[in-house]
């Protein structure tokens, strides 16, 4: 079975949700509700290159709010 | 087009491209073989391809012998059979579907589908013919649902892409995607320590663990996990800082992990006995900021700490790279600092990292996957609920701490007032001591892995000996056989059988098949989703694939972790998002599965090269990098061999100029892989053969391998050449043979066992062999065929004395 998620000459967007998560998406498939475009579609080394550089704290946003308003 | 549907609905239900369908063309005649390549792309290609197709048009092939399993049958549209190229909108979408899988007649030989199309008076009429034994009227009906959607999506538009399009009606999406959940159950809003904690107060003096003698009550236990909480914080440990626990498995281990959850920190095992590299690679990646060990399990760490920070391959740089600071848990204990023995009282969120395990990586480096503290609490719940632990119970440890089942086996009874029996690795490799301590410890739950409950089984079955209280056994971490499951209810009809599934990426066990006899099915079923997780079985475009068809298994609720630990790219490439549900996560586990009638999961295999070997998780391509490295190796391949006893090993294959030492390849391979992942057999080729697009023939080299395996034995590593000459030594030799599997008359009396591809678990199925007169500790210090037999001579020999 080829996937789809792991074809590297394949064109993907990347996604981010309301928590801040990124993932790699094929281009040709729907964008799922709850999630958004963050970069449009490009080949997967460059949408991967684009998580590393973006996604750099892995925390869901909302413990990020919750550990920041604790700590003040 | 009729055709060109029943092609794609045989596809999706087979999870293959290649469908091949007997066909009864318009006017009659005898079932012809019709073979189809269903390819992504347009409907109106797939049209054209199944007009090829056509018995009449395309080449001859042979019909299988026993018949068609499937048979499209056109033969009363005696006329008006509509051009392929020219579909027309009303046909279609005027049949409908009728499922009649009683009516036996027409289902000659193999048949097990019967697929024919009347002419009606407004359009045509879809009956299907179904072996009633093998289809149910549900399933008939909705392959009849399939076949209308596909003909109407069809004829709706014949340039859509058809690979694109589900066949399923909106009630089966929603039956598999809300159906097929696990149950709904709340989760307390309270993190797992905070409820062991509660039961302190209400039973202090309640025996909590046990370990080689020492018991530890509730009290004790928390008091010394808040001294550990304590001295964490104290030295400026803030939330989710990663402390590493280096210890074996005993009370100090457990107070450890418990320290570190109240602290808010994030708990990763290590096992002191990893390799250094392995080691330094872990706590470099997870930017692990304190270690928490004993004396005396520091060797390794020792060598780790010498070069901080990654040494993996990949070159991807590991950010805050600190050497982790080192704590004594005996000095950490003994600190006196005020309130030490009280609840920290940290505030700690449902959704903060708990726990990461690291797990083998296909790129060479391991890959450390975090979990946070509701999937952890959601996964102790779902434990205590299946296998019904309760107050007074006694929970077998016995995984290594690197195993993530190790963390529910240690803490899962201090939430209902149970007791943990920490069962010590001597133990573990002793299976005569093993099931002494299961017995006299009064364990009423317990978890393994097949091969380890096989030898459990055969040794009880020998000694005619019961298991005392155990109530439930769960097998874990590959597949069970059903011959085993039958075994084990023939000898114990009242001891229960878990098969649990899951990945440490979801927070351990997803799935618990929960049995009290043999199942009915062929294979053992992975079982039902547990609480509050949703399992789909789904295509490329994550859609759910028709019940009962193969697809990819992939996770969706609070289960699903957080991703791999300061690697957001292979975070982002295998932890995706829920087209069905806004906003969740979901896990891509890469085992391809497929739901039984009675929704319960089947295993059916993986997508890619990882495999399980006595339920440690590899990544082949973890040890083909590995092996690449060593020096004169121009390629690499492993592949997993079965032994004719059903146990799997992994043999490599190298490209080099000339044969290399083995004992020098383990050496490198043993000094960056845990054990578990070095290869039991090596063979040397000039080149590795390829496959026709290039790739290395995996599938010709693991035929070899087995070919070898079943022929040959790797020459002894040591000298003493020599036949075994005693009666021990040729006794032993048989029962290394069946042991390790390999011919007798290879064997010889100066031959290594660890080196001749012995295990541990193979030394412990030896100790079954030899009747006892072995013992594990035996194998160990006298791994020689000649010693050993030397030894277990002396022990015969004090036997009679003793007796006389």
């Amino acid at each position: 079975m080829t996937n789809p998620f792991e074809d590297p000459d394949g064109t993907y967007v990347v996604l981010v949700n309301d928590e801040g998560q990124h993932s790699l998406w094929p281009e040709f498939i729907d964008v799922p509700s709850g999630w958004n475009v963050a970069k449009s579609a490009d080949t997967r080394d460059a949408c991967l290159a684009y998580v590393e550089e973006n996604w750099t704290d892995m925390r869901p946003a909302s413990l990020i709010a919750a550990m920041t308003a604790a700590e003040s | 087009m009729l055709l060109a549907a029943h092609a794609k609905v045989l596809a999706v239900l087979c999870g293959e491209r290649d469908v091949l369908t007997g066909f009864v063309a318009p006017g009659g005649g005898v079932p012809e073989p019709c073979g189809l390549l269903v390819e992504d792309g347009d409907w109106r290609q797939l049209v054209l391809a199944a007009e090829r197709a056509m018995p009449s048009s395309g080449p001859e092939q042979p019909a299988p012998a026993a018949g068609f399993e499937v048979v499209l049958d056109l033969s009363a549209l005696s006329d008006g059979f509509p051009s392929a190229g020219a579909p027309s909108a009303s046909a279609a979408p005027a049949a409908r579907a009728g499922a009649d899988p009683t009516a036996d007649d027409g289902l000659p030989g193999a048949c097990v589908l019967r697929v024919v199309v009347h002419p009606e008076r407004d359009g045509w009429r879809l009956r299907l013919l179904g072996r009633s034994d093998v289809l149910d009227v549900p399933y008939a009906e909705r392959v009849g649902g399939y076949l209308l959607t596909a003909l109407a999506t069809m004829t709706a538009d014949a340039t859509a892409e058809h690979h694109l399009q589900s066949l399923l009606s909106a009630a089966e999406l929603a039956q598999q995607i809300d159906g097929l959940a696990g149950p709904r159950r709340p989760l307390p809003d309270r993190r797992m320590h905070e409820l062991f904690e509660e039961r302190v107060r209400e039973h202090p003096d309640r025996v909590a663990a046990v370990h080689d003698g020492t018991e530890w009550s509730y009290d004790a236990l928390n008091r010394r996990a808040n001294r550990i909480a304590h001295a964490l914080l104290a030295r400026g440990l803030r939330p989710e800082d990663v402390v590493a626990v280096v210890t074996e498995r005993n009370l100090p281990w457990m107070a450890a992990v418990l320290g570190v959850l109240k602290a808010g920190g994030a708990y990763l095992p290590v096992e002191p006995h990893f390799p250094a590299d392995r080691i330094a690679a872990m706590l470099g990646r997870s930017a692990c900021r304190f270690v928490l060990t004993e004396p005396g399990s520091t060797a390794t760490l020792d060598q780790a700490s010498a070069d901080p920070g990654a040494r993996g391959s990949s070159g991807q740089p590991v950010p805050d790279v600190e050497v982790p600071r080192r704590l004594y848990l005996d000095d950490v204990l003994a600190e006196e600092r005020e309130g030490a023995d009280t609840d920290p009282g940290v505030p700690v969120g449902a959704g903060q990292l708990a726990y990461i395990y690291f797990t083998s990586g296909s790129t060479g480096e391991p890959k450390g996957a975090m979990c946070e503290h509701a999937g952890m609490l959601n996964h102790l719940l779902a434990k205590i609920e299946d296998l019904e632990i309760g107050a007074g119970q006694v929970v077998a440890q016995t995984a290594p701490q690197c195993f993530d089942i190790s963390l529910w086996q240690l803490v899962s009874g201090l939430l209902v007032g149970a007791r943990t029996l920490i069962v010590g690795q001597r133990e573990v490799l002793d299976i005569e001591r093993y099931v002494e301590a299961l017995v006299d410890g009064g364990v009423e739950v317990l978890q393994v892995v097949p091969s380890y409950l096989e030898v459990m089984l055969t040794w009880v079955e020998e000694r005619q000996r019961g298991l005392g209280r155990l109530r439930v056994v769960s097998a874990t971490g590959e597949a069970l056989k059903k011959e085993l499951v039958e075994r084990w209810f023939a000898v114990f009809p009242d001891i229960g059988l878990v098969n649990a599934y899951g990945l440490t990426e979801t927070s351990d066990d997803t799935n618990h098949a929960v049995m009290d006899r043999v199942p009915a099915h062929d294979r053992v079923p992975l079982g039902p989703a547990v609480r509050n997780v949703r399992v789909y079985v789904v295509d490329e475009q994550l859609v759910p694939v028709p019940l009962g068809a193969p697809g990819e298994i992939v996770f969706s609720g609070v289960c699903v972790g957080r991703g791999y630990i300061n690697d957001p790219v292979r975070t982002a490439a295998a932890f995706g998002t829920d087209p069905h549900r806004p906003g969740e996560r979901l896990y891509r586990s890469g085992d391809i599965g497929r739901r039984l009638p009675d929704g319960a999961l089947e295993f059916l295999g993986r997508r890619d090269s990882q495999t399980k070997i006595r339920g440690f998780r590899i990544e082949i391509g973890e040890i083909e990098n590995h092996l690449l490295r060593v020096p004169g190796v121009r390629d690499s391949a492993v592949v997993v061999v079965e032994g004719t006893d059903g146990e799997k090993h992994l043999a490599a294959f190298y490209a080099a100029d000339l044969p290399l030492s083995v004992d020098e390849v383990r050496k490198v391979l043993g000094g960056a892989l845990p054990a578990y992942m070095v290869p039991r057999i090596y063979h040397h080729r000039e080149a590795l053969p390829l496959t026709g697009n290039g790739k290395i023939d995996k599938k010709a080299l693991a035929r070899e391998a087995g070919e070898a395996a079943s022929r040959t034995a790797e020459p002894a590593a040591s000298g003493g050449d020599s036949a075994p000459r005693t009666a021990t030594e040729r006794r032993l030799a048989e029962q290394w043979a069946r042991v390790l599997n390999i011919p007798v008359a290879e064997i010889t009396r100066g031959q290594h066992f660890f080196e001749s591809g012995g295990t541990s678990l193979s030394a412990v199925r030896l100790g079954v062999e030899s009747g006892g007169t072995a013992s594990l500790e035996d194998i160990v210090n006298n791994p020689v065929l000649a010693e050993l037999a030397r030894v277990m001579d002396e022990h015969t020999h004090q036997g009679k004395e003793q007796s006389a």
